[in-house]
């Protein structure tokens, strides 16, 4: 075994996974998943914060512990997660059935059931949602003047389309819809014109 | 809170149980090892990569039943759970434990990182593939490959992710 290649495969890998967990949509999940104390992080802090389905599934691409909890969270914690019925992938949906109707579960994404279903009756779980206090939580992704992180998200959701299904839809970059969503303005002033144009808004100076 | 301050008040509250039955002439308590593994023996061990954890705290021990259900509530008061299938955790042979605390009936240990991840590499190589190319990239010690070599693990696999 040649111990320097490792290594340097490894670290080339690494900085790839090293720049998906600075993204945004990952800190923020961690760390609101830290603040309702279902996850600990040696890096990241509790932080009130209230992520949308979306950033808690690519987070768990990073981190699978995220998708351990995550069928007990959004059957015991709605509430935790921005997401509608619509937004669950068909693999999560699924698992959700099979825990609501009592069926057998199979895994989902590589993590065996009895790992995912101990949460279910997990004690923290019942701190969590003491910790859920959404009179006060801040609202992300609230549409607002001039938020259009928030108008594009909300008039996605009312056409209950993923941001995968949006972009492909109206022949845009996933990356300019993400990007546009979570508030940075890497979209071309033609581009964001374009997806206003799809809720019945425009750009005005 | 630091996992040695639990087990400190494990401790107290072993001695305090011992007192008791020492008065009412009642079987002391024996002196318990608990050693922890898992997420949680990382985060303890203040590692430089990412790490992430649930709530649940794996622990090898030897202690009595009523013993381990006050580490249990211990660990629920500070929104951490004892997993109940913690004892069955495969850690290798050579593994190394550093001393976290040591009372008069509790001593308690956390695993050397190279030993936790070696049982991570074993036994759920694609549930931590993250993590371990995190720990690789970081150089871990030769003894860490060495143990791969000895258990067949196959690093470029979990690496490139095959």
């Amino acid at each position: 075994m040649d111990y320097e290649e490792i290594i340097r495969k490894a670290a080339d890998k690494a900085r790839d996974d090293i720049a998906l967990a600075q993204e945004p949509g990952f800190i923020q999940t961690v760390a609101w998943f830290h603040y309702l104390g279902l996850l600990k992080h040696n890096k990241i802090l509790p932080h009130r914060h209230h992520p949308d389905l979306e950033d808690v599934l690519k987070a768990g691409e990073i981190e699978p512990r995220i998708l351990e909890l995550l069928p007990a969270v959004l059957i015991l914690l709605p509430e935790a997660v921005q997401f509608q019925r619509t937004d669950l992938p068909e693999d999560l949906a699924a698992v959700i059935d099979d825990i609501q109707n009592r069926r057998d579960c199979k895994p989902f994404r590589n993590i065996p059931p009895q790992k995912y279903c101990h949460w279910l009756s997990a004690p923290i779980i019942d701190i969590a949602r003491r910790r859920i206090d959404f009179r006060g939580a801040p609202r992300r992704r609230s549409a607002s003047a001039g938020d259009f992180g928030g108008i594009i998200r909300d008039g996605r959701l009312k056409l209950c389309l993923t941001q995968e299904s949006f972009a492909k839809k109206y022949n845009l970059s996933l990356r300019v819809v993400r990007d546009l969503e979570q508030g940075k303005t890497t979209a071309s002033i033609a581009a964001l014109s374009a997806i206003l144009r799809v809720f019945g808004r425009t750009l005005r100076a | 809170m630091a996992l040695a301050a639990v087990f400190e008040r494990l401790d107290q509250w072993v001695t305090a149980e011992n007192q008791s039955a020492t008065i009412e002439g009642y079987p002391l308590l024996p002196r318990s090892i608990f050693r922890v593994v898992g997420q949680a023996a990382l985060l303890e061990a203040h590692v430089q990569f990412n790490v992430a954890a649930t709530v649940d705290v794996d622990v090898l021990n030897d202690a009595k039943h009523e013993v381990v259900a006050k580490l249990s509530e211990l660990l629920n008061a500070e929104g951490l759970e004892l997993d109940p299938l913690g004892n069955e955790i495969w850690m290798p042979s050579e593994t190394r434990y550093v001393e976290i605390f040591r009372g008069d009936w509790i001593t308690a240990m956390r695993a050397e990182t190279e030993h936790i991840m070696l049982s991570k590499a074993l036994k759920a190589p694609i549930k931590n593939r993250v993590l371990l190319r995190n720990y690789i990239a970081a150089r871990p010690p030769e003894s860490f490959f060495k143990m791969c070599e000895k258990y067949n693990i196959d690093l470029n696999g979990i690496i490139e992710g095959n």
